[in-house]
């Protein structure tokens, strides 16, 4: 238990790393930073709290876990030496026990933690709706959201899983899971202006983008991917019909550039891009147009029935209105060079021309009269002659457009002619399908050879059969067989088959733009041409051939140009980014079909140029939205932006790494619960009213998805029959876990319990194997559940669960009676074990620690603290399956562990906060200023804030009144610091929220501007006010003002308050020298600190003493000689062997005690106490102990084992003598694996002798579950027996006899034992009370003592500076008892690593004048504070200010009124009640 | 005592007998349980366990295995009493406590009630051409080969 290291003491750094927040690592690092260390705190979830944090009561005592746990989370989040690291995980560690070098990553919030106020106004605007683990998916959350309310650090996180498919595959980066979410809230102005940030031309390319976004949607593999083009025309068709509501004329942002102008040749969707955006950043682009309107291909090369030109007029109106100008009917050529654009003083000029022309095949008769060309067809069709027979060549989109076309103007027949076959053509799947329902014939795979005429007449299109489209390497190279001409009749023939480019602007004075396979050749990157400072985009350099892969090429284009003038680098960030993609959610994979779009019939349409396709409805967009997978989780909409009022949100966050160097280590990762899928015989997923026990804890919490009504979950309704099935994932080889999970039968009671508590009618049932109720007043909460709640107890494993028809769940079992038993519930609760967290081994990995055989952090039954790795520490949940007291008790020793590797260390590290001198304020009047926070809207939504400040304002004393946006956020904070002093302010109120959570930071505040911290009164007017009358504004305001004027009322009269600080003895006392003492004294001493260890008898050891094996086959003798050793030789621990304690006084830090050593007496000063009194086993009365000597107990069987005196063909053993009946109701805990022991070690020295185990549940908990498997396969006999039939032992005078009933066979069994083995109960020791007399502390029941807090305080007394640890407390195990004693020490290093005593300053005081000396107040304090003395005129209480915690239960108790508490003096309570009735 | 035990042990398929803690899964699962609670798998275990020999090999119930392993699917603990059963059936044969014949009829009978079900399921669904004279005579074959 030593902590060796090579690097020296002096070296070493006297900070420590708690990686893991649940309980544990709160619990350690309070312990680590309030013994002077610094503590970095690295969680990897947004918050502290862990799994506790979720759980409704805690066992045995029904506290609210979250109350309880709170106020650490306030303190963990507050406390100067404690760095709080949420949501960061560890990369990396180096280096050695005292000197480790630790990488952490910080994930991106998205969110700056500095500012966030925790006003929770983003979640409210977030659109992403997405189950929420927290309430094990029984509600939703946000994916801007804060696990729970009570969060620390107290801030929002934004989940990002990466760039969603649909807008990677955009060339533009459209944002389209953004727009989904927003038209799914019906936010269709916000979708609007998140579709206008990358694409300009909403209604354009809702109408004829090429959709790759829905090519790459993820729902395509569920069943058919969302129809987003389509909701992108309903959002723009919804905005242009609804200006008002939408604000069309988008407001532009205004640029920071200078005013230079930009030449832009044409004006297509690149040239139309390039210019907003240009515009928008402050620039003066000009669009030079060679034809009469703007809008290039989309006005003349689309036709009108599929995108009408008032939609195009529409959206580049809004562009012009940014600022952009178009100059149409001038090309630039050789009238308009490029030269003379440079000389008008443009500055950079970007040619977007397009391909203005149809390429030309050169095939015969292509040039005869009524041979037309797609591309000048299009631009005008109407002008364009066609006959009645219409041939057109091609298989693209320009192909379908022009034979569509043609058939609207009133071609008879239309034929097509196209190379590729059906599936392989290029043009859009709904156009051909369109264009072949309106009677057009497409003939596939047929190339053109010539154009047959006559007499200048067309006779038809001669044609060939097509071999082949593309070449091996998938290239365009068709291949025509020869000889199989056949002619499609016809008198028109219309060539759609390619576009080019005209050139005439490539020479400029700087040389001439270079071309390249009939495009410009332009940097894929910058879009720079072979020229300097102009750019070309678009179809002429290649864009791609969709609108959109033009619009892209605007932007990138408008960023070059940016660049080029402020003369940036035009590459800088834009080669390589790497983007994460988003990988397929899981969280909905039910099928929703797609929404059908209606669109016009073959007959309507195909003789007019109406538009074909018909917009979604607003219901339809909106269902059709619904089907979004969210596969980024965020979606990146900017609602949080646009609503967060203190600007903390940064999308663009990234990860950070840190790197610390710390001296230790401790690991407290937590569990995870066990996943229920894999046993598909319980229906978990299946069946909806099968849920997992944390779904139930949310379920009866208060703040849970039902808000603590039973209701379960497939239709809300109260069940009123309950099944919990215990050891799901747990005593299950099958499911890889093996081990029993230790916490579940408790857990499982509770939740039946606090069901019953919830809802009176509902009845549980527990189905169990073994009821492991082995903790302290466990038992009695078990036979409360039975006796008192009513809940059942059915000792069956069962088989399975399947729906029954009429709705309920059909359970399958054996009853205990050996009859089929088929149950109805209602529903049915698994109680899931607990197993490592998924990414445990992973991060063990990363700390180099070792792992036992089921994947938790290895330790040593000796050294329960200290993981494979020297320096590094685990506790908690992740070196085992525990509860939570041992949980926090691991989390103690753990730190106890650092701090003795670090002792020296001590406050070198830490720092501390220096104040102002105080102003003294006593003859002052008082001059009070009150801060109203609004709390983004969180109080303004729904109360008047400012109306609240005016009121202030007139109430007396108030000098100044103001209200804040955030009265907590740090510029507030330092402006009221300003305003106390400017105006000279004495008392200051903050109204806002808790004081729960925030007093603490306000009496900080006023503290730094020269204030006493009591002169500080905060009224709660969001959580008591605007939270619970959210709606009734009037009402709500004016129990604002009230809830204000109370607290000015009060401040009246605040006065300064002050704690008189006490010197501490730096040393401890402990009493008893067993396992417990000697590991806490050693603990301590190697911290630094002296100890006395004081022991009634003439050994140390204890109990140990007679421990001679061990479960994990530890020697315990060896151990007890080597600790016992280390301990009688180090310097500053004291032994006093055959002491006694006679007396003890004083209080903590200035203890006094009398101890006795024969006839010497000897005063010993210390700062704290330790208890390690032990226990003792019961002398058994029942089967024949003492009066037969074969009958023995299990410790003098392992005496006669060791010394090899033992002799027996057949062993009985007896477990629970004495315990759990009686006056004992509670289960010795130990004796279950002491059985296991003694019977495995009988097997294995003598294997031929017989062993039979007669228990009432066999409680081998945790991984003590793998020895009761190898006693039964070793061949152990187990036979349970009922309490009401216990075995009758009977001396035959022949042997021993054993009768006992065997419930499974139904057989009662006769055995003749050689040996009777009993299990006494472990009892405390008889003077216990007289030593809890003496220190003022309480026991339980049962007599062993009593902790402060079951849950949370497990080794510390209500009375300050004195700890337990060991049998005293309870019986417990050897590692047990190890890592209690050194909690204990870590709880005393506290006091002792100081200086000073600090005591509360809001105490209570006595008017020694009125009190009468009755003693109430000595009665009712449960700290030992108040003491009736002796005084010349009679006895007065007296209350030690050490002592006193400001509870105020004595002011509140006195008769007389002679004592009142600092803080809630008769006249600040009496004020602010008349101002309340005023 | 623990000599029938270990003797079954020895056997392939039933050497995870020792490991079994009682739990009643076996039985709670078990289709001729729901039929006939005296046919209880983890009582037969249990009896295995405590050695009794004759009592075991003597029993109707070691013939009643229906032979589904739903057992030793739902078995926390990997013992397969379905096998288990198998090699009662055995060792109740090699012991002299049930004739070689007993297996062979055993088989004729889940044959023929694997017959039964069949036409039972088209007499209900209206499927296949059974009528209740065509069962009747069926079973009364079956009982003859008995």
């Amino acid at each position: 238990m030593t902590t060796e290291s090579k690097i020296d003491k002096q070296e070493r750094v006297g900070a420590v790393l708690v990686v893991g927040a649940g309980i544990a690592g709160i619990q350690a690092s309070l312990d680590l930073a309030q013994s002077g260390f610094r503590v970095y705190l690295a969680e990897k979830t947004p918050s502290i709290g862990g799994v506790m944090a979720q759980l409704d009561k805690t066992f045995p005592t029904n506290d609210c876990a979250m109350c309880i746990m709170s106020p650490k989370l306030v303190d963990c989040a507050r406390h100067l030496n404690i760095d709080l690291l949420a949501y960061t995980e560890v990369e990396s560690v180096s280096g050695d026990a005292g000197d480790f070098t630790v990488t952490l990553r910080r994930k991106a919030r998205f969110i700056d933690e500095t500012r966030c106020t925790g006003c929770g106004e983003c979640a409210q605007h977030c659109p992403v709706v997405l189950p929420n683990e927290f309430d094990g998916k029984l509600s939703t959350r946000k994916a801007v959201y804060r696990p729970f309310p009570q969060a620390a650090p107290n801030v929002f996180t934004i989940e990002k899983t990466g760039v969603p498919p649909c807008r990677h595959a955009c060339p533009a980066g459209c944002n389209v899971q953004g727009y989904m979410a927003l038209v799914r809230e019906k936010k269709f102005k916000e979708a609007y202006a998140l579709i206008r940030e990358t694409v300009p031309l909403p209604a354009v390319c809702g109408r004829i983008c090429g959709q790759l976004c829905e090519e790459a949607c993820n729902r395509r593999d569920i069943e058919a991917p969302l129809q987003i083009k389509a909701i992108k025309r309903f959002v723009s068709d919804y905005c242009q019909a609804h200006p008002e509501e939408a604000g069309a004329d988008v407001k532009e942002v205004a640029g920071t550039a200078g005013n230079e102008k930009i030449a832009i040749i044409g004006s297509g969707p690149a040239g139309l891009t390039a210019a907003f955006d240009l515009a928008k950043k402050g620039y003066q682009p000009v669009i030079y147009e060679a034809l009469p309107k703007p809008g290039g291909m989309l006005r003349y090369g689309i036709p009108q029935y599929r995108l009408p030109d008032d939609i195009l007029d529409y959206e580049i109106n809004a562009i012009l209105r940014s600022g952009v100008k178009i100059q149409t009917n001038t090309p630039v050529g050789p009238d308009l060079s490029i030269d003379v654009l440079l000389e008008q003083g443009y500055k950079a000029v970007f040619v977007a021309a397009g391909f203005s022309q149809s390429r030309r095949l050169g095939l015969e008769g292509e040039d005869l009269p009524g041979v037309l060309h797609g591309v000048e067809f299009l631009r005008n069709p109407q002008a364009a002659v066609t006959g009645r027979r219409v041939i057109v060549v091609g298989g693209g989109n320009v192909a379908i457009d022009v034979a569509r076309t043609s058939k609207r103007l009133g071609a008879q027949s239309v034929t097509v002619v196209c190379l590729e076959a059906r599936s392989e053509m290029p043009s859009f799947e709904d156009e051909v399908e369109d264009a072949l329902a309106e009677g057009i014939v497409i003939r596939n795979r047929r190339g053109p050879k010539r154009v047959v005429g006559r007499n200048g007449n067309i006779l038809g299109l001669e044609t060939l059969v097509c071999e082949s489209v593309f070449d091996l390497y998938r290239r365009f190279s068709p291949k025509l067989k020869p000889d199989t001409e056949e002619l499609i009749e016809g008198d028109t023939v219309i060539f759609a088959t390619g576009q080019a480019a005209a050139f005439s602007f490539l020479e400029t004075r700087n040389g001439k733009i270079a071309v390249e396979r009939g495009m410009i050749k332009a940097d894929p990157v910058t879009l720079q041409t072979s020229v300097s400072g102009i750019f070309a985009g678009g179809d002429i350099a290649g864009a791609g051939g969709l609108a959109i892969h033009a619009i892209a090429h605007g932007h990138k284009a408008a960023i070059s140009i940016d660049r080029y003038i402020r003369g940036e680098d035009l590459f800088d960030g834009r080669q390589d980014t790497p983007v994460t993609l988003a990988p397929t959610p899981a969280r909905d994979s039910e099928e929703k079909p797609r929404i059908i779009i209606d669109r016009l019939s073959a007959e309507d349409r195909s003789s007019n140029f109406a538009e074909v396709e018909k917009c979604f409805t607003q219901e339809q967009a909106v269902a059709e939205a619904q089907r979004c997978l969210q596969c980024g989780t965020c979606s990146e909409c900017m609602q949080c932006v646009n609503s967060c009022k203190a600007l903390c949100i940064n999308h663009a966050q990234e990860e950070e790494t840190v790197q610390l160097h710390v001296g230790s280590i401790l690991v407290a990762a937590g569990f995870e619960a066990f996943d229920p899928v894999p046993l598909y015989r319980l229906g978990y997923k299946r069946y909806a009213d099968v849920i997992t026990s944390l779904q139930f804890e949310r379920i009866l919490s208060a703040s849970g998805p039902t808000a603590g009504h039973v209701q379960r979950p497939s239709d809300g309704k109260p069940p009123e029959k309950i099944a919990f099935i215990q050891c799901v994932g747990s005593r299950d080889p099958q499911c890889g876990h093996e081990y029993c999970s230790a916490v579940c039968c408790m857990y499982a009671i509770k939740e039946a319990v606090i069901a019953r508590e919830h809802l009176r009618t509902v009845e549980p049932t527990i189905f169990y194997m073994d009821l492991r109720t082995c903790g302290k007043d466990f038992e009695k909460y078990y036979e409360r559940a039975k006796n008192q709640y009513g809940v059942k107890f059915k000792r069956s494993r069962i088989a399975s669960i399947e729906q029954a028809p009429e709705g309920s769940l059909l359970v399958r079992y054996e009853s205990e009676e050996g009859a089929p038993g088929n149950e109805r519930f209602d529903l049915v609760v698994l109680s899931v074990g607990l197993e490592p967290a998924r990414d445990f081994k992973e991060l063990a990995q990363k700390l180099g620690i070792g792992l036992n055989e089921y994947g938790f952090c290895a330790v040593d039954e000796f050294s329960p603290l200290d993981t494979t790795r020297p320096g590094i520490f685990a506790c908690g949940a992740c070196s085992g399956p525990r509860d939570i007291p041992e949980t926090v008790t691991l989390a103690s020793g753990a730190s106890a562990r650092a701090g003795a590797l670090l002792a020296g260390r001590r406050n070198t590290l830490t720092k501390i906060k220096e104040y102002p001198p105080e102003v003294d304020v006593s003859n002052q009047e008082p001059r009070i200023g009150v801060f109203v926070c609004n709390c983004g809207i969180n109080i303004a939504g729904t109360v008047d804030v400012p109306a609240v400040a005016a009121y202030v304002r007139t109430l007396k004393g108030v000098v100044y009144a103001e209200d804040n946006l955030y009265t907590c956020s740090q510029d507030t904070q330092e402006k009221i610091t300003v305003l106390i002093k400017e105006k000279s302010l004495n008392r200051v109120i903050v109204a806002s929220c808790t004081p729960r959570t925030h007093e603490p930071l306000f009496r900080d505040t006023v503290r730094n501007a020269g204030l006493n911290p009591y002169l500080f009164e905060m009224a709660n007017i969001r959580d008591q006010c605007s939270w619970v009358h959210a709606g009734r504004r009037e009402d709500a305001t004016q129990k604002a003002k009230e809830l204000v004027g109370m607290a000015v009322a009060k401040a009246r009269y605040l006065e300064p308050l002050y704690s008189v600080s006490l010197p501490v003895k730096n040393s401890a006392l402990i009493i008893g020298g067993g396992l417990a003492g000697m590991t806490a004294a050693l603990n301590l001493a190697d911290q630094g600190f002296a100890v006395n260890l004081v022991e009634r008898e003439d050994r140390l050891g204890g109990n140990m003493a007679h421990l001679h094996y061990l479960l994990s086959g530890n020697d315990p003798q060896k151990k007890l000689e080597e600790i016992t050793r280390r301990l009688t030789s180090h310097e500053i621990i004291k032994v006093w062997l055959n002491t006694n304690i006679r007396d003890i006084s004083g209080f903590v830090g200035n203890f006094k005690t009398t101890i006795s050593r024969g006839s010497e007496e000897v005063v010993l000063e210390h700062g704290a106490v330790i208890v390690a009194t032990g226990a003792i086993a019961y002398k058994p009365e029942e089967y024949l102990y003492g009066a037969d000597g074969r009958v023995v107990t299990q410790q003098q069987l392992e005496e006669r084992l060791s010394h090899d005196t033992f002799a027996a063909k057949t062993v009985v053993m007896i477990q629970c003598v004495g315990s759990r009946e009686g006056e004992r109701m509670y289960c010795s805990r130990i004796c279950c694996s002491q059985a296991v022991k003694n019977a495995l070690l009988i097997k294995e020295k003598y294997s031929s002798t017989e062993v039979f185990v007669l228990y009432r549940d066999l409680r081998t908990y945790g991984f003590r579950e793998k020895y009761y498997s190898q006693a039964r396969e070793k061949g152990v006999y187990f036979i349970r027996y009922e309490s009401g039939e216990k075995p009758i032992v009977t001396d035959t005078g022949a042997g021993l006899t054993v009768e006992v009933k065997d419930i499974l066979s139904g057989s009662t069994l006769v055995i003749s034992p050689d040996v009777l083995v009993l299990a006494p109960a472990i009892i405390p020791r008889d003077d216990a009370g007289i030593v809890a007399k003496m220190l003022k502390v309480p026991l339980t029941d049962d007599r062993f003592f009593l902790e402060a807090h079951m849950k949370l305080r497990p080794v510390d007394f209500s009375v300050e500076g004195v700890f337990c640890a060991g049998l005293a407390h309870f019986p417990k195990s050897v590692d047990e008892t190890i890592a209690q004693a050194e909690a204990a020490a870590a709880r005393a290093a506290i006091i002792l690593s100081k200086s000073e005593y600090v005591p509360e300053a809001i105490v209570s005081s006595v008017h020694e004048r009125i009190c009468a000396g009755c003693g109430i107040c000595v009665s009712v304090c449960s700290y030992g504070a108040p003491e009736i003395v002796e005084t010349g005129s009679g006895k007065v209480s007296r209350i030690n200010k050490a002592l006193c915690k400001g509870c105020g239960a004595c002011a509140m108790a006195c008769p007389s009124s002679a004592v009142e508490q600092y803080g809630f003096k008769v006249r600040q309570m009496s004020d602010m009640i008349f101002a309340a009735l005023e | 005592m623990a000599k029938f035990g270990d003797d079954i042990a020895k056997r392939p398929g039933a050497e995870n007998i020792r490991k079994c803690f009682s739990c009643g899964t076996c039985t709670g699962g078990c289709p001729v349980f729901q039929v006939e609670s005296g046919y209880n798998p983890r009582k037969i275990i249990r009896m295995i366990l405590l050695g009794l020999r004759e009592e075991v090999l003597c029993s109707k119930m070691i013939w009643l295995c229906a032979r589904c392993y739903a057992c030793t699917a739902n078995c926390p603990q990997n013992v397969s009493f379905a096998d288990i059963m198998t090699v009662l059936r055995v060792m109740a044969i090699e012991a002299g406590y049930a004739s070689s014949e007993m297996m062979h009829k055993i088989e004729t009978l889940n044959l023929a009630m694997n017959e039964l079900r069949k036409d039972g399921i088209n007499l209900v669904t209206g499927a296949g051409d059974s009528t209740k004279e065509k069962i009747e005579q069926k079973i009364k074959s079956c009982l003859e080969q008995l």
